[in-house]
């Protein structure tokens, strides 16, 4: 077995890179025409970019000033517009601060300074998007009334019922630990996943985007690497189009997936707004909100991941069984629930259709029904639990919405053309 | 803040900034090759570098090494590719358009002797910042050049080279072992 000696190696390094030198050829006069063309590095895209955002951001609070300035008299528009006067001005300052360091980030200084003034940014950037996310339920009601009344003079207090507006306020305030909790769990689980971070940049606005490609093609390389298949991963542009035409076509229906997922979000939003001073129906709308929500995350997710091209052959094999394998679990948990998401779904649809059933069925019929829900709840859960992989295939495929299934047509078809 | 050099720069100037990159353009491409695998990528992220250490031309101090100022820079681009805080160049152009042929490099590269092509590989398999270190470790620079480059002490230059040699080592050993 040979050794490693870098200390001797370092003499061919340099030999090789003299020999690099020579071989290089540099076209001077074609790389002066392009350092004189107006060419915007990324850096300098940054830096627009979050200029473009302090100047929207700006209008914003201008525009929320002087609605304010407008209803200085009417404490309860004053008090709404003030709630989301904080987010905004932090929303701001982030903005300008990252405009700053952009502007004056030096690319001659030491390389970990330079980390860490990048880091700070994204860091900041992660901790709105976190407080948007504890403060969504909140605020989006103050936003929506502001914004009426503010664009269209519409006081939608005036039309609503005072409890619409409490309910809101109460359910905004017990979401926000709720969803600190869900926010540390998903973070703790998968922190070190690179979609997971991808998600975050893209949910934060961010334009640090590629993070996780560049994370998961260092994964899929060093697997590569490892296993000494660097050629097979290296051959994913030489994929056979039937491959790429695959994955268009699961993409598309992806697509469409998150389509139908944020339609019902809409729908179950402004069944809220209508209904929103009821607690059981804000309640019942906003489990089936979250639900469809859950479902949206993990398509866009699966979309993301299908997006990128690196990797290879075995990155795409990977990144397909993982989504394969998240769907699942996803899928699995949503039939575990599925009892209580119909009883809460029929609450939903009876409502729409003019019926309350919580005053037409009797106290009895309700509970009743609400045990079963809970008894079939742990029956299907011993299901899955006792042999999570052979439960019911074709349900778990179609509650997947046939993603399950078409991804692992793609993989059947990856191990053909290897073969 | 970096001055914006096509506004600053005189033609001596630019054809000494030409001259310097052409002097040193195998360590830019040792950086690129070391933080990148795909294609495209390297050829966006050689533009990248070119364009950046343009920009920060006119404050470069004559006496220091050219070459140590352009792998500041390059390792800093790198890492930031490397890191996903960059987009992909907007308007880049094929490299070969760009005046750089990459492939008369790639075959030198690929001629090399299996040790050295394997401390490629296994210097892929690196983070990012031990990544740059044992570049500028191989291409000779001292603890406190590299120390200075990173902006990390001297002495935690020299446990964390001693480290990457037992992880390359081993990883060797295990590359070596395995079928």
């Amino acid at each position: 077995m040979s050794t490693l000696d870098l200390d001797k190696l370092r003499g061919q390094w340099a030999r090789q890179t003299r020999r690099i030198d020579d071989s290089l050829v540099l076209d001077l006069d074609t790389v002066r025409a392009r350092l004189q063309r107006k060419v915007v590095t990324t850096f300098a895209w940054h830096r627009r970019r979050r200029l473009a955002g302090l100047v929207i951001g700006g209008g914003v609070l201008v525009a929320l000033l002087a609605f304010m300035a407008g209803h200085w008299q009417q404490g309860q528009w004053l008090a709404l517009a003030a709630l989301l006067l904080p987010l905004l001005l932090a929303e701001l300052v982030i903005d300008v601060r990252e405009w700053l360091a952009l502007r004056r980030l030096d690319l001659t200084a030491p390389v970990m300074q330079v980390r860490q003034v990048l880091h700070r940014l994204r860091w900041r950037r992660l901790r709105l998007a976190k407080g948007y996310l504890l403060l969504s339920l909140l605020l989006w009601w103050p936003f929506v009334l502001v914004l009426f009344k503010g664009l269209f003079g519409v006081d939608l207090l005036q039309h609503l019922p005072a409890s619409v507006f409490w309910v809101n306020l109460v359910v905004g305030v017990a979401f926000i630990p709720v969803a600190w909790l869900v926010a540390w769990a998903l973070d703790r689980r998968f922190g070190h996943s690179p979609g997971w971070q991808r998600f975050l940049d893209d949910s934060a606005g961010m334009t640090w985007r590629r993070a996780s490609d560049a994370v998961a093609e260092q994964a899929s390389f060093e697997a590569a690497a490892s296993d000494g298949s660097l050629s097979e991963a290296a051959s994913f542009d030489a994929l056979p189009e039937a491959i790429h035409a695959h994955l268009r076509a699961l993409r598309r229906h992806l697509l469409l997936g998150i389509i139908g997922c944020a339609a019902l979000i809409v729908v179950f939003g402004l069944f809220n707004a209508s209904h929103g001073g009821q607690p059981r129906f804000i309640i019942a709308a906003t489990g089936l909100l979250w639900c469809a929500l859950a479902h949206m995350v993990v398509q866009i997710l699966n979309r993301q991941a299908l997006s990128r091209l690196d990797g290879g052959v075995i990155g795409l094999r990977e990144r397909l069984q993982a989504m394969i394998a998240l769907r699942r679990r996803f899928a699995l948990a949503t039939v575990a629930l599925s009892p209580f998401m119909a009883l809460l779904a029929a609450l939903v649809v009876a409502k729409v259709l003019g019926m309350d059933l919580t005053v037409v069925l009797p106290a009895a019929a309700q509970i009743g029904a609400g045990g079963l829900a809970l008894v079939a709840s742990a029956v299907l859960w011993h299901c899955i639990r006792h042999d999570p992989q052979a439960f019911a295939p074709r349900l778990i495929d179609a509650v997947s919405l046939g993603f399950i299934g078409r991804a692992r047509g793609l993989l059947a078809t990856l191990q053909r053309e290897r073969e | 803040m970096q001055a914006r050099a096509s506004d600053t720069v005189t033609d001596d100037q630019q054809t000494a900034f030409l001259a310097a990159l052409d002097r040193h353009k195998a360590l830019l491409y040792k950086v690129v090759n070391a933080y990148c695998r795909r294609r495209e990528d390297r050829s966006d992220l050689i533009q990248d570098m070119v364009l950046e250490l343009w920009r920060a031309w006119p404050g470069y101090d004559a006496r220091a090494a050219v070459s140590t100022w352009m792998y500041r820079i390059a390792v800093n681009v790198a890492i930031s590719a490397f890191r996903g805080e960059r987009r992909r160049i907007r308007d880049a152009l094929p490299i070969e358009d760009f005046g750089m042929d990459l492939v008369a490099a790639d075959r030198i590269m690929d001629s090399e002797s299996d040790d050295l092509r394997a401390l490629h590989q296994l210097i892929s398999r690196l983070d990012a910042v031990n990544r740059a270190l044992i570049l500028l470790y191989m291409e000779g620079y001292g603890q406190q050049e590299i120390a200075d480059m990173l902006g990390i002490s001297a002495s935690n230059v020299a446990t964390r080279v001693s480290r990457i040699k037992q992880r390359l080592q081993r990883d060797h050993a295990a590359s070596e072992t395995s079928p």
